[in-house]
Protein backbone atom coordinates (compact mmCIF):
# COMPACT_ATOMS: atom_id res chain seq x y z
CA UNK A 1 0.00 0.00 0.00
CA UNK A 2 1.68 3.40 -0.84
CA UNK A 3 2.96 5.86 1.48
CA UNK A 4 2.45 8.80 0.21
CA UNK A 5 0.58 10.72 -2.29
CA UNK A 6 1.00 13.71 -4.79
CA UNK A 7 -1.33 15.35 -6.20
CA UNK A 8 -0.83 19.57 -7.82
CA UNK A 9 -2.53 22.82 -6.93
CA UNK A 10 -5.59 22.81 -9.08
CA UNK A 11 -5.94 26.07 -11.38
CA UNK A 12 -9.51 26.35 -10.29
CA UNK A 13 -10.31 29.94 -12.67
CA UNK A 14 -8.63 29.79 -16.25
CA UNK A 15 -9.10 33.46 -16.10
CA UNK A 16 -6.75 34.25 -12.91
CA UNK A 17 -4.18 31.24 -13.90
CA UNK A 18 -1.57 30.91 -11.60
CA UNK A 19 -3.61 32.98 -9.25
CA UNK A 20 -6.02 30.68 -8.46
CA UNK A 21 -4.49 27.48 -8.12
CA UNK A 22 -5.75 25.74 -4.68
CA UNK A 23 -5.09 22.11 -2.96
CA UNK A 24 -8.17 20.18 -4.66
CA UNK A 25 -7.58 16.59 -3.84
CA UNK A 26 -9.53 13.42 -5.01
CA UNK A 27 -10.92 11.81 -2.13
CA UNK A 28 -13.70 8.87 -2.43
CA UNK A 29 -16.03 9.12 0.37
CA UNK A 30 -17.85 5.69 1.55
CA UNK A 31 -21.35 5.56 3.74
CA UNK A 32 -22.45 2.61 4.41
CA UNK A 33 -22.34 0.73 0.97
CA UNK A 34 -22.16 3.64 -1.00
CA UNK A 35 -19.14 5.93 -2.31
CA UNK A 36 -18.31 8.23 -4.44
CA UNK A 37 -15.49 10.44 -5.51
CA UNK A 38 -15.31 13.33 -5.23
CA UNK A 39 -12.90 16.73 -5.23
CA UNK A 40 -11.96 17.81 -1.47
CA UNK A 41 -10.21 21.22 -0.84
CA UNK A 42 -7.87 21.02 1.54
CA UNK A 43 -7.86 24.40 4.46
CA UNK A 44 -5.74 24.36 6.92
CA UNK A 45 -7.86 27.08 7.98
CA UNK A 46 -10.93 25.45 8.70
CA UNK A 47 -11.97 23.83 12.18
CA UNK A 48 -14.12 21.07 10.70
CA UNK A 49 -14.59 18.89 7.55
CA UNK A 50 -17.55 20.62 5.57
CA UNK A 51 -19.84 18.39 3.61
CA UNK A 52 -22.15 20.28 1.06
CA UNK A 53 -25.76 19.10 1.26
CA UNK A 54 -25.84 17.42 -2.30
CA UNK A 55 -22.98 15.12 -1.62
CA UNK A 56 -24.70 13.61 1.63
CA UNK A 57 -27.77 12.79 -0.58
CA UNK A 58 -25.84 11.14 -3.00
CA UNK A 59 -23.78 8.89 -0.86
CA UNK A 60 -27.42 8.15 0.47
CA UNK A 61 -27.03 9.92 3.98
CA UNK A 62 -30.68 10.83 5.32
CA UNK A 63 -30.76 14.83 6.92
CA UNK A 64 -33.64 13.60 9.50
CA UNK A 65 -31.39 10.28 10.89
CA UNK A 66 -28.30 12.48 11.29
CA UNK A 67 -29.41 14.16 15.02
CA UNK A 68 -26.50 14.93 16.08
CA UNK A 69 -26.20 18.94 15.39
CA UNK A 70 -23.40 21.42 15.05
CA UNK A 71 -23.24 25.44 14.60
CA UNK A 72 -20.83 26.63 11.84
CA UNK A 73 -19.23 30.26 11.36
CA UNK A 74 -19.11 32.62 9.11
CA UNK A 75 -20.79 32.15 5.86
CA UNK A 76 -21.92 28.90 6.92
CA UNK A 77 -23.43 30.09 10.36
CA UNK A 78 -26.63 30.27 9.11
CA UNK A 79 -27.26 26.92 7.56
CA UNK A 80 -27.84 23.90 9.82
CA UNK A 81 -25.68 21.25 10.20
CA UNK A 82 -25.51 17.70 11.00
CA UNK A 83 -22.46 15.80 12.26
CA UNK A 84 -22.08 12.45 9.35
CA UNK A 85 -19.07 10.12 9.52
CA UNK A 86 -17.49 8.03 6.29
CA UNK A 87 -14.94 6.46 5.43
CA UNK A 88 -12.60 8.88 3.03
CA UNK A 89 -9.85 7.26 1.11
CA UNK A 90 -7.15 9.07 -0.64
CA UNK A 91 -5.56 7.79 -3.40
CA UNK A 92 -3.84 3.99 -2.27
CA UNK A 93 -3.52 5.32 1.17
CA UNK A 94 -5.29 3.23 4.16
CA UNK A 95 -8.89 4.08 4.27
CA UNK A 96 -9.40 7.11 7.34
CA UNK A 97 -12.56 7.60 9.10
CA UNK A 98 -13.89 11.19 8.59
CA UNK A 99 -16.56 13.21 11.04
CA UNK A 100 -17.88 16.20 8.54
CA UNK A 101 -20.49 18.78 9.69
CA UNK A 102 -23.04 18.00 6.88
CA UNK A 103 -24.33 21.44 5.65
CA UNK A 104 -27.57 22.34 3.86
CA UNK A 105 -25.85 24.75 2.27
CA UNK A 106 -25.32 24.01 -1.55
CA UNK A 107 -22.51 26.16 -3.07
CA UNK A 108 -19.96 24.81 -0.70
CA UNK A 109 -16.89 22.79 -1.67
CA UNK A 110 -16.08 19.87 0.38
CA UNK A 111 -13.50 20.98 2.75
CA UNK A 112 -11.28 18.84 3.92
CA UNK A 113 -10.01 20.92 7.68
CA UNK A 114 -8.32 20.01 10.98
CA UNK A 115 -11.21 17.77 12.60
CA UNK A 116 -10.27 15.28 11.46
CA UNK A 117 -8.71 15.33 7.89
CA UNK A 118 -5.64 16.57 9.20
CA UNK A 119 -5.86 14.74 12.11
CA UNK A 120 -6.38 11.63 10.09
CA UNK A 121 -3.39 12.65 7.13
CA UNK A 122 -0.15 14.43 7.14
CA UNK A 123 0.18 17.38 4.64
CA UNK A 124 3.29 19.16 2.90
CA UNK A 125 2.53 21.68 0.62
CA UNK A 126 4.73 23.03 -1.86
CA UNK A 127 3.52 25.64 -3.16
CA UNK A 128 6.69 27.32 -4.86
CA UNK A 129 6.47 23.42 -6.86
CA UNK A 130 2.36 23.60 -7.50
CA UNK A 131 2.27 20.40 -5.95
CA UNK A 132 1.19 18.87 -2.35
CA UNK A 133 1.98 15.63 -0.71
CA UNK A 134 -0.12 13.75 1.50
CA UNK A 135 0.29 10.42 4.01
CA UNK A 136 -1.58 8.52 6.75
CA UNK A 137 -0.44 9.42 9.96
CA UNK A 138 0.50 6.13 10.84
CA UNK A 139 3.43 6.12 7.88
CA UNK A 140 4.46 9.19 9.45
CA UNK A 141 4.91 7.53 12.58
CA UNK A 142 6.75 4.53 11.39
CA UNK B 1 10.97 61.80 -10.24
CA UNK B 2 13.21 59.37 -9.85
CA UNK B 3 11.70 56.02 -7.46
CA UNK B 4 13.76 56.97 -4.54
CA UNK B 5 12.62 60.96 -4.40
CA UNK B 6 9.14 59.87 -4.93
CA UNK B 7 9.00 56.86 -2.00
CA UNK B 8 10.93 59.85 0.30
CA UNK B 9 7.73 61.99 -0.41
CA UNK B 10 5.16 59.36 -0.15
CA UNK B 11 6.62 58.56 3.37
CA UNK B 12 5.78 61.63 4.08
CA UNK B 13 2.14 61.61 3.63
CA UNK B 14 -0.15 60.79 6.31
CA UNK B 15 -0.96 56.96 7.59
CA UNK B 16 -4.70 57.12 5.70
CA UNK B 17 -3.31 58.65 2.24
CA UNK B 18 -0.13 55.84 2.14
CA UNK B 19 -2.82 53.24 2.35
CA UNK B 20 -4.97 55.05 -0.47
CA UNK B 21 -1.86 55.08 -2.47
CA UNK B 22 -1.39 51.34 -1.95
CA UNK B 23 -4.65 50.97 -3.06
CA UNK B 24 -4.10 52.72 -6.30
CA UNK B 25 -1.16 50.83 -6.95
CA UNK B 26 -2.75 47.60 -6.27
CA UNK B 27 -6.46 48.59 -8.37
CA UNK B 28 -3.87 49.95 -11.42
CA UNK B 29 -1.95 46.83 -11.34
CA UNK B 30 -4.97 44.54 -11.36
CA UNK B 31 -6.44 46.74 -14.36
CA UNK B 32 -3.27 46.25 -16.30
CA UNK B 33 -3.52 42.64 -15.65
CA UNK B 34 -7.14 42.51 -16.58
CA UNK B 35 -7.76 41.26 -13.30
CA UNK B 36 -11.59 42.65 -12.27
CA UNK B 37 -11.55 44.56 -9.19
CA UNK B 38 -14.00 43.94 -6.17
CA UNK B 39 -17.18 45.59 -6.49
CA UNK B 40 -18.06 47.64 -3.50
CA UNK B 41 -21.03 46.42 -1.38
CA UNK B 42 -20.87 43.49 -2.97
CA UNK B 43 -20.82 40.06 -0.59
CA UNK B 44 -17.59 37.31 -1.49
CA UNK B 45 -18.90 34.18 0.25
CA UNK B 46 -15.87 32.92 2.13
CA UNK B 47 -16.70 29.57 3.50
CA UNK B 48 -14.06 28.30 5.56
CA UNK B 49 -15.40 27.78 9.07
CA UNK B 50 -12.79 29.53 11.46
CA UNK B 51 -12.96 29.27 15.32
CA UNK B 52 -15.95 26.65 14.73
CA UNK B 53 -14.25 24.82 17.80
CA UNK B 54 -17.72 24.34 19.35
CA UNK B 55 -18.20 22.31 16.36
CA UNK B 56 -15.13 20.83 16.17
CA UNK B 57 -15.40 19.49 19.37
CA UNK B 58 -19.14 18.19 19.47
CA UNK B 59 -17.52 16.45 16.19
CA UNK B 60 -14.61 14.56 17.89
CA UNK B 61 -17.23 13.50 20.76
CA UNK B 62 -19.05 11.59 17.61
CA UNK B 63 -16.59 10.24 16.05
CA UNK B 64 -15.48 8.91 19.71
CA UNK B 65 -19.08 7.80 20.34
CA UNK B 66 -19.16 6.28 16.80
CA UNK B 67 -16.24 4.41 17.22
CA UNK B 68 -16.87 2.78 20.46
CA UNK B 69 -20.28 1.90 19.33
CA UNK B 70 -18.10 -0.34 16.21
Amino acid sequence: MAQVEAFPFVVTDPAFGEASRLPHMPITLQWQRRSLSISGLLDTGSAVNVLPYEVGLQLGAVWEQQTTTVRLTGNLANEPARVLTVLGTVGALPSARLVFAWTRARAVPVILGQVNFFMEFDVCFYRSRSLFEVKTKSAAQA
Amino acid sequence: MSLTEFLSTARRLSRADRIHLVQCLIADLAREEGIPPPEEGSAYPIWTPLHAFEAATTMLEALSKNDAET
